[in-house]
């Protein structure tokens, strides 16, 4: 069963993105997942960074800091091998939860 | 990896802060670049972004959190945490450490004695196959000897199967060696199959092997390894030379490191064939049937059967023990006709006859150490336990109180969202790092004891030879011990404070409130503070009565002045006496020079040694024919004019030896009071004949006086009957000269040496000591039991008192306000006091009752260790609960003044 449903679809969504981006800062994520979703999704700045943070400490995402296209100071985000297999890990368990919730729907 | 970075983490906050501030600054630039570039106002654009963000510092201080934060990773925190605890109160912190080092110390140190003495293994190949052989005790001295014949023949009787090796008791010899200052050394006589069968190694040269026990001019010798070290620092001695007691001996080799003899507590220094008994220089403990058997003491013993001074052990392989005890048995069939031949009685007669060889296991070492010390070992070990359990209470009620008073911080941080789990571990963290500090002291503390502990242990002269060590049955001691205490004093007051906080945390108006402790809470830290009283008497009442028997037995009337005789003694079985024929002409010559000294008052030699005299002998009145085994038996003692004078011992009756009693005339003995009650009952001794054997021979002595009983064994043994008889009249080796003096006794040794050695400076002089100091060797026992138990008593006594100074104070400080509004209402500050006061007596109260009943357990568990005085000293034992009383209630009073002194006001605008 997936745990942790809402904080684990924030991963899940944070950590496709880097999968999809290559590498990427907090701002840019935040705008990658509104254009993605056609602006469904819309992640609060205060979940994205502790997200960020303690993803890093688990290892999952690495960092580092670079310029962006603008010339500004940015920490950039990175997939790291772990992340890749919690990124696997997390869209099953999101397309468990799917499965379920609409199962769920369409009874009765 | 996460979890490094996160400790790393830890200590460079600052960065890390920094790190997240400028990368939210960064979004936040980023965002309202953003929305300029879209057409937006600048500052309205940073507005918004911000707005999104919510409050920035919450939000940086959420970003660090997780950066930190929880899973396995968070130890570092934990630890420094916990070090932040500690260091915010030290006191409790050393309190922790110093109780834990000290209580768990002291188990560790009485456990490594205890195993070391009782449960240790022989440091040998397969211990657990030596056994000791007992079949008959010997008649006089009731020891488990065998002759050389009966060896011999056991050894035969079971070849390689089960061979049996043989060894003597100690002898105290002179090795003397080029370069070598001080040359006692104890020694003892072997089989020469005693290494092999043991499966001992030489450390250097070789240990004794057939062919070593033919007669030779220079007799191989094996040295120990610690003795090596010791005196000649080096244990490169095989081929060395030396002379053992004036006999030429070779060192042949030294044994391995750990191999301390097969006499728990006591490792001869030197071992020599048993052969070398027979050049008459290795004098040693025997026994044998008495006069009137054809034993020649001055012949090799070897050939006689009716000398026993062998032990004997043997290795068997557990499967064969029934089979080789069968043959020993058939063995020993001479030997036990010939010991029943000279028993007294048809019953002694017939328990000799049927008599089996038993085998007793020997694989944790011989001798009586073991079954001596087993008692006061297993009662040290209870009440040093005890004051482990007393530590341990005590840390558990100064924990609870602390950790109630950190509830409010608790619920704090439940309301935050920390989980049980989460706060447990911050707990625990502190717990187990303050455990591993006392742990670490604990076991620096139980060498250190366990060293002590030996040392008070001990004779005067003979330091226990102990290889200390508490073998994987001492480590899982300490283990169990550490995570005992961890349990009692960290995890379950932990546990009880969170899931109370939980409560709490569901009602948080308390907070404001100021937790008053819980009912519940009050009565678990009032009962445990009872039961570490409960254990606390015990311990001092058992302090008490072991002080109180070593005082009764170091100031019993032993029956001789001890404050004024000085013993000399000295040691003439070595050639000494070869070159003194004359005996008696040599001891006159030493009185008369002793007697001229000022001070000296006068001056007498004996034969045995007092205490440990031992020299056990059965008499036979003229007359009569009612001797059992018995009814007759006594000591003996050798002694010159004057003796009973010089002592202190009363003449009751008759007269004493005098320069009349020589060798031409008939020979003499005096009797002391329970001798001739026994030999003699109701009739008068004097003027009575005795012998050594039955009638017709029984008219040897005649008896001239009875003298009054004296403790001569030491004095926790009632006075045995004793015979003296006149070393004039039968001379005999004089293994001290007591030598009394008007004032005290030890003030006149070196006086009393210099006078001896202008004599002769030959004489063999081992030590000149006040027979008093001598009379006290034997209660080591006692002396070890009363100083233990009275640095335990003392240390349970520091722990009661911090303990009702740290509850007390912590009540205290919880109910000050409800103090406050007392005293505001008119309470006088004295019932305040009183009010803390009463808590502190109740919880006495509660904990000496029982305790008295664990008093009485204790010392009806511990009755054949003290005396009859100390064991019934019902005053001493209130006295000692008296002691712990006041204890609690003088380190309730600084508390209970600091509640006096609340301020009525500041409680009222507090609330």
């Amino acid at each position: 069963m997936a745990k942790n449903d809402l904080q684990g679809t924030l991963d899940l969504l944070v950590l496709k993105t880097l999968a999809q981006t290559g590498r990427m800062h907090g701002y840019g994520i935040v705008q990658h997942i509104g254009r993605a979703s056609d602006e469904l999704l819309r992640v609060e700045e205060g979940s994205l960074y502790p997200a960020l943070h303690r993803m890093e400490q688990s290892g999952w995402i690495a960092s580092e800091w670079a310029l962006t296209e603008t010339g500004r100071r940015a920490k950039y985000y990175r997939l790291t091998a772990a992340g890749r297999r919690r990124l696997d890990d997390a869209a099953q368990e999101f397309e468990a939860l799917v499965k379920g919730v609409r199962a769920i729907l369409r009874y009765a | 990896m996460g979890w490094t970075k996160r400790i790393t983490n830890l200590f460079r906050r600052e960065r890390v802060d920094a790190e997240i501030a400028e990368e939210l600054a960064a979004h936040v630039e980023m965002a309202a670049e953003e929305a300029v570039c879209n057409g937006a106002g600048e500052a309205e654009a940073r507005r918004a972004a911000r707005l999104r963000f919510g409050n920035p510092v919450a939000m940086r201080e959420k970003t660090a959190g997780a950066d930190a934060a929880l899973g396995l990773a968070g130890v570092g925190r934990d630890v420094k945490y916990a070090l932040r605890q500690m260091r915010r109160s030290p006191g409790f912190a050393a309190t922790v450490i110093l109780t834990l080092g000290l209580a768990i110390g002291a188990n560790l140190g009485v456990f490594r004695v205890l195993y070391s003495v009782l449960l240790a293994p022989l440091p040998v190949a397969h211990p657990e196959e030596l056994v000791a052989l007992h079949a008959v005790q010997s008649p006089f001295d009731h020891q488990w000897f065998f002759s050389y014949p009966a060896y011999q023949r056991l050894q035969r009787a079971t070849g390689a199967s089960a061979p049996v090796i043989a060894r003597t008791g100690f002898g105290i010899g002179l090795l003397q060696m080029p370069s070598q200052a001080a040359p006692e050394a104890r020694f003892q006589l072997v089989s020469n199959n005693f290494f092999s069968v043991l499966g001992v190694a030489p450390k250097a040269g070789r240990l004794f092997t057939e062919g070593d026990g033919r007669p030779s001019d220079e007799w191989p010798v094996v040295v120990r390894y610690g003795f090596a070290l010791g005196r000649f620092g080096t244990t490169q001695l095989a081929g060395r030379h030396a002379i053992l007691n004036g006999m030429p001996v070779v060192i042949i080799g030294v044994t391995e490191e750990r191999f301390l003899g097969v006499v728990t507590g006591y490792a001869p220094d030197v071992w020599l064939p048993l052969e070398a008994g027979s050049t008459g220089r290795t004098g040693a403990w025997f026994d044998s049937l008495g006069p009137g058997h054809g034993i020649r003491l001055k012949d090799p013993w070897m050939e006689q059967p009716g000398i026993f001074w062998l032990w004997l052990t043997a290795r068997v392989p557990t499967d064969q023990r029934s089979t080789a005890a069968a043959r020993w048995t058939a063995a020993l069939r001479p030997d036990l006709e010939l010991m029943a031949d000279a028993a007294r009685t048809p019953q002694s007669k017939s328990e000799i006859l049927h008599a089996r060889m038993q085998l007793l296991s020997a694989a944790h070492g011989e001798g009586s150490l073991g079954e001596d010390s087993s008692l006061p070992l297993i009662v040290l070990m209870a009440l040093t336990a005890t004051v482990f359990l007393v530590g341990c209470l005590n840390l558990a009620s100064l924990q609870a109180a602390r950790m109630s008073a950190r509830q409010q911080d608790f619920i704090v941080r439940i309301s935050l969202g920390a989980s049980r789990w989460r706060l447990l571990r911050q707990a625990l963290t502190e717990g187990v790092l303050l455990t591993i500090a006392g742990g670490a002291a604990a076991i620096a503390i139980g060498g250190a004891t366990s060293i002590l502990l030996v040392h008070w242990a001990s004779t005067r002269n003979w330091l226990l030879d102990l290889n200390l060590q508490g073998g994987t049955l001492g480590v899982l001691l300490g283990a169990g011990l550490m995570a005992l205490a961890l349990a009692v004093f960290s995890a379950l007051p932990a546990w009880g404070t969170i899931r109370a906080s939980f409560a709490g945390a569901s009602a948080p108006k308390r907070i404001h409130a100021g937790i008053p402790q819980s009912a519940s809470a009050r009565r678990w830290s009032s009962a445990m503070l009872s039961a570490q009283v409960s254990l606390s008497v015990v311990l001092v009442a058992m302090s008490a009565c072991f002080a109180r028997t070593l005082f009764d037995l170091s100031r019993v009337d032993t029956g001789m002045d001890r404050e004024h005789v000085l013993s000399v003694n000295i040691d003439m079985v070595h050639g000494y006496t070869a070159q003194h024929p004359n005996l008696p002409v040599l001891y006159r010559r030493l009185v008369e020079r002793l007697e001229g000294v000022p001070q000296v008052r006068s001056a007498a030699v004996e034969m045995c040694r007092i205490p440990w005299c031992g020299w056990n002998t059965a008499l036979h009145v003229f007359g009569h024919e009612r001797a059992t085994d018995a009814g007759v038996h006594g000591e003996e003692n050798h002694i010159g004019p004057g003796y009973f004078r010089t002592m202190g011992i009363p003449l009751l009756r008759g007269r004493d030896f005098s320069e009349a009693d020589r060798t031409d005339t008939p020979k003499v003995a005096i009797v002391n009071q329970t001798y001739a009650q026994k030999l003699f009952g109701s009739e008068t001794p004097i003027g009575q004949w005795i012998g050594y054997e039955a009638a017709p021979q029984n008219h040897e002595f005649l008896v001239v006086g009875e003298v009054a009983d004296a403790r001569v064994d030491g004095p926790q043994y009632a006075p045995p009957p004793v015979v003296y008889l006149s070393i004039d009249q039968n001379p005999a080796p004089a293994h001290s000269i007591e030598v009394r003096t008007a004032g005290p006794a030890g003030a006149m040794a070196a006086q009393v040496r210099d006078a001896l050695h202008a004599i002769d400076p030959e004489l063999p002089v081992t030590e000149v000591v006040p027979l008093g100091t001598q009379l006290n060797d034997g209660l080591t026992q006692q002396k070890l039991l009363a100083r233990l138990t009275a640095a335990l008593a003392g240390l349970t006594l520091t722990l009661a008192a911090l303990g009702f100074f740290g509850v007390m104070s912590y009540r205290v400080a919880r109910r000050s306000s409800e103090m406050g509004i007392r005293l505001a209402l008119g309470a006088k500050r004295w019932q305040v006091q009183a009010m803390v006061l009463r808590q502190t007596v109740l919880v006495l109260l509660a904990g000496i009752v029982p305790g008295l009943a664990l008093i009485a357990a204790a010392v009806h568990g511990a009755r054949s260790l003290l005396t009859g005085a100390a064991s019934s000293n019902w005053p001493l034992i209130v006295v000692s609960i008296l002691v712990l009383a006041g204890v609690g209630i003088v380190a309730t009073l600084v508390p209970a003044r600091r509640a006096a002194r609340v301020s009525p006001m500041e409680s009222l605008r507090a609330e």
